[in-house]
């Protein structure tokens, strides 16, 4: 898929664009919004064809959206963050979370192979923590940890306060640690 | 244990499974060009301003039907001096005037008009 002809332009001013027919905007902004939306739901859920379904699901929503977009009232990304979160929030109140137990034990392979499987085995035990959080602290922890959002961009994507941000922000970081402390030396890591 | 999280975040951040595949950005495109609204047609806007003709354009600067008829009537009699004047246009009309064979004088056009030399 060929690069963001538009990388000027902003988020808005291309929704501007999209929304009178402009082909070159509709491609620039899936290449440049798909990405973020598909991190944050993959994060969010743990699964690829599930997060698939979310992201494609918020980006039509924006699509249909378009015309009757307000600028400036929100960021696009915020909103698509907020939509995001409330479909992923659906999926998991109708399935159960990953159980930490349910992640593959590292296999016993070649010295180099060993790497790549332990960094697996780290990813997929920090989405298991992540997955046994309240989904607030978790959207909070992964916006600002993995996503590397400011705590205002948060407060505005959750509609709460800063402080609210930062009090979320480090009883889920807290309950991470708590759910992957058996899990140290397994996953890699000595005491001290 | 932070040193466990920030680095297991850093991991996070920097792994590339959550990236979109080739097949899925495909499908996201397909949809936003499904629900794109059209784009309005280009002769659209300027055809919401009507073009004047040359003639509607010409009416327009003579000043519309009162300054128009004006100057139609105006042609119209220079047409007809024109037309109505001829006979002394023609070379025989000039020839007439020149050789001096015609009963007008300028001192017959006034009865007191006169030269006085011995004035001045």
């Amino acid at each position: 898929m060929p690069r963001d002809s538009f990388q000027d332009a902003s988020d808005e001013a291309l929704l501007v664009l999209y929304a009178n027919g402009d082909p070159e905007a509709a491609r620039a902004l899936t290449l440049r919004l798909t990405p973020k939306v598909m991190g944050h739901a993959y994060r969010m859920l743990g699964e690829r064809s599930e997060a698939e379904d979310v992201a494609q699901e918020a980006l039509i929503r924006l699509w249909k959206l378009a015309p009757d977009w307000r600028q400036g009232e929100a960021k696009i990304t915020t909103w698509l963050y907020r939509v995001v979160a409330n479909l992923c929030t659906d999926r998991l109140r109708k399935t159960k979370g990953v159980d930490l137990d349910a992640i593959p034990e590292p296999e016993d392979e070649a010295a180099s192979a060993v790497e790549q499987i332990q960094h697996k085995s780290r990813l997929d035990a920090l989405q298991a923590g992540l997955n046994t959080l309240p989904e607030r602290q978790k959207q909070a922890v992964i916006l600002r940890h993995i996503e590397g959002l400011s705590n205002p961009e948060i407060a505005e994507i959750m509609e709460v306060g800063v402080e609210a941000v930062e009090s979320l922000t480090a009883r889920g970081k807290r309950a991470l640690a708590n759910a992957l402390a058996g899990r140290k030396e397994e996953l890699g890591y000595s005491d001290g | 244990m932070d040193d466990l999280l920030d680095d297991l975040f850093a991991e996070a951040k920097a792994d590339s499974s959550p990236a979109p595949t080739e097949d899925f950005m495909a499908r996201v495109l397909a949809d936003a060009e499904r629900l794109q609204p059209e784009a309005p047609p280009v002769a659209a806007s300027p055809a919401t301003v009507p073009s004047r003709g040359l003639l509607a354009t010409l009416f327009a600067t003579l000043g519309g039907w009162q300054g128009t008829g004006g100057l139609v009537a105006a042609t119209m009699a220079s047409v007809w001096i024109g037309f109505s004047g001829a006979d002394s246009l023609t070379v025989e009309g000039l020839q007439a005037v020149v050789s001096g064979d015609t009963e007008f004088y300028l001192s017959d056009l006034g009865g007191d008009f006169s030269f006085d030399l011995g004035e001045g």
